[in-house]
């Protein structure tokens, strides 16, 4: 991993120990909700380039992590401030960096994060975030083109047609493996989200596989919409998932302050008309 | 004349007019010629070869024990950090590189910054692994180096002031610069400024560049990765590799990884310039079976074209994450030309430099899991069954098969660079013995998405070392003596005509070893882990040695065993110059 991080690279994913042996932080610390209503302002840290949640457009940030933001921060009464960040290897580094320790380089924390996934395990090991109120549901799901793939199809679809995917997503990996290889000469790899979303409207591919609400925002962005099916996924490693927010331990009060405000958002609609600005169907958790 | 001129306009400077330094160009000869030439260091590894030997000898075995400190320098502020550069030395000037993209010039005879220059650094930037600089390079009236947010500067060597910055790459992909720029002859273009790319998110291709040193315009491109098409003078040049998809499924040659994030090493003998590749994507293996070339492997270039000569592969189909990017070191024995290198994979290899064939591979460090030797092809024979294994295959259909790998992949070596002696015919590796639990794993998460992830847990081989600086006889593999040491090593090493071996731990120690037995001669605490190669070099007739102390690099972020061994170290950042007092020297 440049360790490699090299990764250093282009370092492989590596669970960096919550124990780091370093310096303790100078930077801003993370703040308790009186400390943000006091300030006027909430400092929201969202992804850079992470279409349609969050990205910079001439300038402007937009997405729906910053019309949430927005409106979570006049819920509490102060004004939203955005602070888009690369991603690291992980979201554990984007915890650590965005939410309760701050970068090495300097710029210090936010108060929240608002696309964080509210798994267990991610959770267990990085115990200095809070991470909690589950407001949207992630699937992984097909956008097809249906003059070429029929609407109940399986994946053996794709021993005739391409499919597009992103490079190490969860659904690369079960693109590639199925029935051991199968498909892997009809599948077509991008790096950039928009990338593949402009091959599959060019009809370079007859599908393309990934997070729902990616596609879906990128389609809307390029001025089109798709179908989307999800055939059986057998033996993928993780068809859906769970979008809340994270906050620092020391901060719980501003959590449940904007958990509050989630909840009041799905109730009244508000929620469904923000993803929905930005071309994306808004489902909610399960059980919610 | 030049220094004269100079000192006109020296006024800002805090320098007194004696001390004045007679600034020269570095000329090309100057560069080949570095490893010959004592009263200066203007390469990284002491040489284009990168041999780090100095044929220096006034110290020595007999009185390394009177080494004293000359001066040492704080790289001050509040920026600690790992320092893992090695000093340059030119006309009575030190050029130094630090954490945080930071490069000073110091007067060698009082330790004195002469100039500090601080890169902007732009906010939020995640180097992966510490915010080290490994070192610059002098070319001409400059001093060349690279950031962390994936720029090259060139600066005058006599002000610290900017000539030129260019862009290696966007930081906002990911992309950062480490390693020390390699500066090459070429006919048709003049010196030039030879680069990797390190960092980079998932799916990109390493490539090598080549820029003119005076411009910083770039010559030429290589990309690492079999089937993509290289640049010459802004045009379509060759491809790497015989053709498209030879190794590779699907279109995974696309975005085939193999980050040239280390640097590299120039042969004048054979005019090739070697580099080494990192791990190919995406890094689950039962992705991609076949080779993937050129991923983790090392690869000589030819300086006019960037044309590859010849690559060779220590990893194919890597699934331990062993980055082929150490340093290749040339090398001769019984007339042959030969180059050697210290794999992150624990085997040490003994290639033939004008053609890339196999010669002989040895493991350098103990108890190597995951293939029981190199055949005679030079291809790894792998057990089959220390491949981290493929969810797919697993019960719960969510962890692929946990193995325990050795080496880690932290690799049996690391960034820090060997060394070589022609008086006594051995490499002196400094290696690390450690293993590492590792499997597949589904349940991580990048960017709030699913994504394909590995776990590892890196644990020490032996209870009471990590670290062992081998002595290693390239001619049969066989291990001539170690010296083991309790935290991992991650400096690098030099060596000397005085029959002497130097090198740096984590606890602090600069040491001074015979190069016969390993037997330590002296040894000096630094007050910070030194993770950086030290050098040598000869000072108005007086031998002076040179390391940067710092403790940092990829070593501390990684907790578990190893954590142990290294939670007690202090961060630092200082300069150490050391001499022998003038009576111990006239012994």
């Amino acid at each position: 991993m440049n360790l490699h991080v090299t990764m250093q690279a282009i370092r492989a994913p590596m669970i960096l120990s919550c124990a780091l042996v370093c310096v303790a932080s100078t930077l801003a610390s993370a703040r308790p909700l009186d400390d943000v209503v006091a300030s006027k302002v909430l400092k929201v840290v969202a992804y850079d380039d992470n279409a349609p949640f969050s990205f910079a457009e001439n300038g402007e940030v937009k997405g729906i992590d910053i019309d949430l933001g927005r409106a979570v921060a006049k819920e509490l009464g102060v004004n939203a401030e955005f602070i888009l960040r690369m991603p690291g290897e992980k979201v554990d580094d984007d915890l650590r960096v965005n939410v309760w320790k701050g970068p090495l380089t300097g710029g210090g924390v936010g108060d929240v994060m608002l696309h964080v996934p509210t798994d267990r395990e991610l959770a267990m090991r990085n115990k200095e975030a809070v991470i909690g109120n589950p407001y949207f549901q992630e699937t992984i799901a097909l956008a097809i083109d249906p003059k070429r793939i029929a609407k109940g199809s399986t994946f053996a679809a794709f021993k005739t047609h391409k499919i597009g995917v992103k490079m190490a997503t969860v659904s690369d990996y079960f693109l590639m493996t199925f029935e051991d290889g199968a498909l892997i000469n009809n599948v077509a790899h991008h790096v950039k989200g928009v990338a593949g979303a402009k091959e599959f409207l060019a009809g370079e591919t007859a599908a393309l596989m990934g997070v729902r609400s990616e596609t879906e925002g990128l389609l809307h962005s390029l001025g089109s919409k798709a179908e989307f099916i999800t055939p059986s996924m057998d033996g993928i490693v993780r068809t859906q998932w769970v979008i809340g927010t994270a906050v620092d331990e020391k901060s719980r009060d501003l959590g449940y302050a904007i958990g509050a405000a989630v909840t009041k958002f799905r109730e009244t609609g508000e929620l469904t008309r923000i993803f929905a600005k930005h071309g994306v169907t808004y489902l909610p958790p399960p059980g919610s | 004349m030049k220094s004269l001129k100079w000192l006109a306009t020296a006024s800002v400077l805090a320098l007194s007019v004696c001390a004045a330094p007679a600034f020269a160009d570095v000329s090309i000869e100057d560069i080949v010629n570095d490893a010959k030439t004592t009263n200066d260091v203007v390469t990284a590894g002491l040489g284009g070869q990168a041999q780090r030997y100095s044929p220096l000898k006034s110290v020595n075995k007999d009185n390394v024990g009177g080494l004293v400190p000359a001066w040492a320098m704080s790289l001050g502020g509040e920026k600690m950090r790992g320092q893992e550069s090695q000093p340059l030395v030119k006309d009575g000037v030190m050029y130094i590189t630090g954490s945080y993209s930071r490069i000073w010039a110091i007067d060698v005879k009082t330790g004195r910054e002469l100039w500090q220059y601080d890169h902007r650094l732009p906010e939020g930037i995640l180097p992966c692994c510490d915010v080290v600089n490994r070192g610059a390079a002098l070319v001409g009236k400059t001093v060349v180096f690279g950031t962390l947010d994936a720029k090259l500067v060139s600066l005058d060597q006599k002000t610290g002031k900017v000539v030129w910055t260019k862009e290696i790459d966007d930081f906002k992909g990911g992309y950062s610069y480490t390693a020390s720029p390699l500066i090459v002859p070429s006919k048709a273009h003049g010196p030039l400024i030879v680069t990797g790319v390190s960092g980079g998110e998932f799916g990109i291709v390493g490539r090598v560049e080549a820029r003119k040193a005076e411009t910083g315009d770039l010559v030429w491109s290589r990309p690492t990765i079999e089937g993509h098409v290289g640049t010459l003078n802004g045009k379509p040049s060759t491809m790497t590799g015989d053709k498209v998809n030879a190794s590779w499924p699907g279109d995974l040659w696309k975005t085939g990884g193999g980050a040239t994030w280390l640097g590299g090493t120039y042969d004048s003998d054979t005019n090739l310039i070697f580099m080494g590749t990192g791990n190919p994507a995406p890094w689950n293996s039962h992705m991609r079976p076949g080779d993937n070339k050129w991923s983790c492997s090392r690869i000589a270039l030819d300086p006019e074209t960037g044309d590859i000569k010849w690559g060779y592969q220590t990893t194919p189909n890597d699934g331990w994450d062993f980055d082929g990017v150490n340093e290749v070191v040339a090398f001769d024995a019984d007339g042959k030309k030969l180059a050697a290198t210290a794999d992150r994979n624990g085997f040490f290899y003994v290639l033939d430099r004008t053609n890339g064939k196999y010669v002989n591979a040895t493991p350098f460090v103990e108890k190597i899991t995951w293939a029981k030797e190199i055949g005679k092809d030079g291809r790894p024979v792998y057990n089959a069954d220390n491949r981290p294994g493929d969810p797919k295959g697993s019960k719960d259909g969510k962890k692929g098969t946990e193995v325990f790998a050795i080496p880690s992949f932290l690799g049996g070596k690391n960034q820090q660079p060997m060394a070589y002696s022609p008086d006594t015919k051995l490499f002196y590796v400094p290696a690390n013995e450690w293993g590492m639990n590792i499997h597949n794993e589904p349940v991580t998460y990048k960017k709030g998405a699913a994504y394909l992830g590995a776990g590892f847990t890196i644990k020490p081989t032996f209870e009471d070392h990590i670290g062992a600086l081998k002595a290693i006889d390239p001619a049969t593999g066989k291990i001539v003596w170690q010296n083991n040491n309790k935290a991992p090593l991650w400096g690098g090493v030099l060596t000397t005509g005085g029959g002497l071996v130097f090198y740096g731990t984590p606890e602090g120690e600069l040491k001074a070893v015979d190069d016969a037995t390993g037997k330590e001669l002296w040894s000096f605490n630094t007050g910070s882990g030194v993770v950086a190669p030290p050098i040598t070099w000869e000072q108005d007739g007086e031998q002076m040695v040179t390391v940067i102390s710092g403790w940092g690099g990829a070593v501390p972020l990684w907790g578990g065993e190893v954590a142990k061994t290294v939670a007690n170290l202090n961060q630092g950042g200082m300069v150490w110059t050391f001499k022998l007092p003038k009576k111990v020297a006239a012994k």
